[in-house]
């Protein structure tokens, strides 16, 4: 009983102590028309923070407990000489603290500069400023931007960005510079620092396999900062996580993926041909990733006959990759000895003089290798011997 | 008996037979009919391309559909006899990625020859073997047929009898052109002329119609059918610099009637950038002859004075022979400078040897990057874009979330030649343009659904080639320190505006960026020496444009073009004054600077 009572108790003050407020939708107003791109919350868990004030960042959490989205209510006033506005607003951050969007408390507007309401242009051109994480106000102290006391740029901020003054104004709102300024800062500020060290506390293998399934780029290379280590090794259980990615939209991070990763998770026959299968459907850029790894590893006898056989229709770049990477192999099988040897005949000049130049060094023992070796060097006396 | 009268007989009925047959083969080997593609009658969809011309020696047609096969190209070619003909295609694939996209067909009398072209996945410009076809004697219709809109590209064509592989050798080649073009017949002559300006930017259409108002018989000879430049509707860049801080008030009057107005970089409408009107006001000038189209490729020399230039029409071949007493290069890659021979630098100077706090650490090959500008425009229904896995490749980590370029749209930097691999350069930038534009179609359709492509410049806009180097080299602190020399001539009042790569473009594209940033350092208006403007070894050579005598770095606020208009519009008073006195550039300096400097006030 006394057990149970206790439970009650705890229960209790988690209740009031995390979960500051019920999900509040109906209580915002959504300027912007985008709150779909949050997915929907169940419960709210508060963290206090304080850096240049207190306030609360609030964790939205699913059904089952996982963190989905931070974001904070923010009141701020904004002063000018003789006059001060309050601004309410909330700003939302993703697991990693990037900024996605704002809306308003219900009943709220922003304003600019004598009291004019934000048109629907405007706020959406706040929005494209807030989602730029390399904005010019990034660098700027606010008295290189605004004349002190108004919403309006000084002359001279061109000399203080090395920007032009056409490219500064695209930057920012007329007659509410200060106040983009002011949100910039708290969107991209120490908060970002603060959302990734208690997201840290939430990483664990669900986690880390639910961020590289994301399709967010920002996640999946989060996740792969804690899956693969200085020297490109995976952790156990995110094999299939890597090959997807590998095999993903995203060129980039596939790329980058590749590159990285240990010579040991393309190694072995089954990998290899999971690699081929890669090959086979991946953009050209990752085509040449997938050579220059190659040259990297021992190749499968598969993955050796496949190469030689892509060679015929491979482009000179290509070409001069596949015979690198074959080149790094030992004791490749006759049979693509004699696939490359057949290429001896190949009306591109260049590819049949490598092809000659390679089998030279390998000095194959077949003899039908060996004559058509012979047939090369006699219809080309210039040939090496 | 009758025997032997029968052999006889043979014998002397079969010897012409055997003479007749050999002058016949001898005959057929002779056919080798050489059509440059430049020169189709019509040319249908299919622009000519001249920028390669320092390279390969020729223009060529290329299919600049932005996606959509154009119209084909035709002409009439005459084969002299009947008889099977070997046909060789000059082309390439231009982006061999692992196969480009540039495919094309000919279309001789309606029939396709059997080889789809451009797509062999080898960018060296080459004779391509299309095989053979048989031809009545005669007129036949010879079409290019563009298969895909995405720039595949002909130089010439061949048609020939018996045993004949033509050159890719550029010697050689050049040869068999100048042989089956009958180039090699005297030029038409044009001239004499008191100046000669090679080049129709701003900065040479202002320096023609300058000489030519002081009464000065003047020829301005311009590669492209418009003038302008980068400011023409081609390349479409808007002129920047102001005129109105002059310590000379008289310049800036020519560039004002050059300006069409600002429409920005890149407009979609061509009509802002008053093509037309350019070339009304320079055919208004009675002592002003224009040629277009016409690009020079040859300078003749006496000593260290140029007495002529040679320029071939970009679609007909046809060269013209231009002599002059004086000659300026407003070329922009300084091509007539480099001819004659004239001192030039390219790349950067190391600080070591300019003393400039920014410039580079060591000296190196870094210019400038080159700009294809594009817009696309809205409509009403949604429109698609094929996927392009010929180009660079996006996603939504990186791509360039954008309906139009700007400025920063910009490939060269260290990773590129702006004259020698302009063709290069281009070509990533359509590269990158249609890569970029195929990502935002097919993967942000609720912002770029009804949005579609409406120009993509084919003509790279340049920022930096050579330097023609003066009897004065501009230099930052020059500029910072606003030196006021005796001759200081233009006011210049742009910043030091050096691009480099973009650093989140280079993490993403290193080696082979296409976009831009800079760091914009602000002036206070100073003055350009007139010494810049002409050259220090070339005794009749002047300069104005992005070519005249600056260090990298000072180049990096001299070169936009009102300032460049500017430069041209001195460059004329200076024609004149030397002309009056029958002396060099340089004796306007030394003996005659009050009379240029008074011409400059009022």
């Amino acid at each position: 009983m006394k057990y149970a009572v206790a439970c009650l108790l705890i229960w209790c003050w988690q209740v009031t102590n995390g979960m500051a407020f019920v999900a509040d939708t109906g209580a915002v107003k959504d300027v912007l028309g985008n709150g779909a791109l949050l997915p929907p919350a169940a419960t709210y868990k508060a963290y206090r923070v304080s850096d240049t004030a207190a306030y609360e960042l609030q964790l939205a959490l699913d059904q089952d407990n996982r963190p989905l989205y931070y974001y904070r209510h923010i009141f701020t006033p904004v002063c000018y000489t003789g006059e001060c506005k309050p601004v309410y607003i909330n700003l939302y951050w993703d697991l990693l603290g990037n900024y996605i969007r704002y809306d308003l408390p219900a009943g709220e507007v922003l304003t600019k500069l004598n009291h004019k309401e934000f048109k629907p242009e405007d706020y959406a051109k706040l929005q494209e400023i807030l989602l730029k994480p390399n904005s010019l106000l990034a660098d700027l102290a606010i008295t290189d931007l605004i004349v002190p006391g108004t919403e309006n740029l000084t002359d001279s901020v061109d000399a203080h960005t090395g920007a032009t003054l056409k490219t500064i104004k695209n930057e920012v709102i007329s007659g509410a510079v200060y106040t983009c300024y002011t949100l910039w800062h708290m969107a991209h500020g120490p908060v970002t620092d603060e959302i990734m060290r208690i997201t840290d506390t939430y990483i664990n293998p669900a986690l880390l396999h639910r961020f590289l399934s994301s399709g967010n780029y920002a996640y999946q290379y989060k996740a792969l900062e804690r899956v693969m280590d200085k020297s490109g090794k995976i952790k156990p259980g995110f094999e299939d996580d890597i090959r997807a990615l590998i095999n993903g939209k995203n060129i980039f991070i596939a790329r980058h993926t590749l590159q990285q990763v240990h010579p040991g998770f393309i190694t072995g026959a089954k990998a290899q041909a999971w690699l081929w299968d890669t090959y086979s459907r991946s953009s050209y850029p990752l085509q040449l990733t997938v050579l220059r790894k190659l040259s990297t590893v021992p190749l499968s006898d598969a993955m050796a006959k496949h190469l030689a056989t892509a060679c015929t229709t491979a482009n000179e770049e290509q070409f001069r990759l596949i015979i690198t990477a074959l080149q790094a192999t030992p004791g490749l099988p006759e049979t693509v000895m004699q696939q490359l040897a057949a290429q001896l005949k190949s009306p591109d000049t260049g590819k049949a003089a490598a092809i000659h130049a390679f089998l030279l060094q390998h000095q194959p023992v077949n003899h039908t290798i060996k004559t058509m070796i012979y047939e090369y060097e006699q219809t080309h006396p210039s040939a090496e011997k | 008996m009758n025997m032997n009268k029968r052999i006889l007989q043979l014998k002397n009925s079969w010897l012409p037979l055997l003479l007749l047959c050999v002058c016949t083969q001898w005959l057929q080997a002779q056919q080798r009919i050489f059509v440059e593609t430049e020169s189709f009658a019509e040319k249908g969809g299919w622009v000519i391309d001249q920028q390669s011309f320092p390279v390969i020696g020729s223009s060529y047609l290329m299919a600049h559909g932005m996606g959509r096969p154009v119209k084909d190209a035709v002409t009439t070619v005459n084969f002299p006899e009947k008889g099977t003909y070997h046909v060789w295609v000059r082309t390439k694939d231009w982006a061999p990625f692992p196969k480009g996209p540039g495919k094309f067909r000919l279309v001789v009398n309606d029939t396709p020859v059997k080889t789809v072209f451009g797509e062999s996945g080898n960018d060296k410009w080459k004779w391509y073997d299309g095989g053979e076809i048989t031809l009545p004697a005669g007129p036949a219709k010879i079409a290019l047929h563009d298969l895909t809109g995405f720039n595949g590209r002909c130089d010439a064509l061949m048609f020939t009898t018996g045993k004949f592989t033509p050159p890719d050798d550029a010697a050689a080649l050049g040869a068999l052109r100048r042989e089956l073009l009958r180039l090699t017949a005297a030029p038409k002559e044009a001239g004499p002329f008191d100046l000669v300006v090679v080049g129709g930017g701003i900065a040479g259409t202002c320096a023609a119609i300058s000489a030519s108002r002081m009464g000065l018989k003047v020829a301005l000879i311009q590669d492209r059918p418009v003038l302008g430049g980068n400011n023409s509707s081609e390349i479409r860049v808007h002129l920047k610099g102001d005129i109105d801080k002059n310590y000379y008030p008289k310049l800036g009057r020519i560039v004002r009637e050059m300006d069409n107005g600002d429409p920005g970089n890149g407009n979609p409408d061509a009509q802002e950038y008053g093509d037309a009107r350019k070339i009304e006001i320079v055919k208004a000038e009675k002592n002003l002859t224009l040629f277009l189209n016409t690009h020079v490729f040859k300078a003749e020399k006496e000593k260290d004075r140029i007495i002529a230039v040679t320029g071939r029409d970009i679609a007909t071949s046809q060269e013209t022979r231009f002599t002059g007493t004086y000659f300026s290069d407003c070329t922009g890659d300084g091509t007539l400078g480099y001819l004659a021979g004239a001192a030039f630098r390219m790349g950067r100077e190391s600080k070591a040897e300019t003393g400039e706090s920014l410039a580079a650490e060591k000296p190196d090959s870094f210019t400038l990057g080159t700009s294809n500008l594009w817009a696309s425009l809205p409509t009403d229904t949604i429109t698609s874009f094929p996927a392009t896995p010929w180009a660079l490749q996006f996603s939504d980590e990186y791509h360039i979330d954008a309906s139009k370029a700007d400025w920063e749209w910009e490939t060269g930097f260290g990773n590129f030649n702006t004259i020698t691999e302009a063709e290069q350069i281009r070509d990533h930038n359509l590269r990158a343009i249609y890569g970029n534009w195929s990502y935002l179609k097919n993967s942000k359709p609720e912002k770029y659904g009804k949005q579609q492509l409406a120009w993509v410049a084919y003509i790279g806009g340049k920022r930096e080639s050579r330097r023609l180097i003066g009897d004065h080299i501009l230099t930052q602190m020059d500029i910072q320190e606003g030196k006021m020399y005796p001759d200081g001539a233009v006011t210049a009042t742009w910043t030091i505006d050096l691009h480099f790569p973009d650093p989140v473009n280079k993490k993403y594209f290193e080696g082979q960026e296409f976009f831009a940033g800079t760091k914009h350092i602000r002036v206070a208006p100073y003055t350009i020496p007139y010494r810049c403007l002409y050259s220090k070894n070339i005794s009749n050579l002047f300069m104005a444009g992005r070519n005249i005598s600056t260090t990298h770095v000072a180049f990096g606020s001299t070169r936009v073009m009102r300032t460049c208009g500017m430069m041209g519009e001195v460059v004329g008073f200076a024609a004149y004054v030397a002309n009056k006195y029958h002396g060099s550039p340089r004796s306007v300096y030394t003996d005659h600077l009050d009379e240029l400097m008074n011409l400059l006030k009022n």
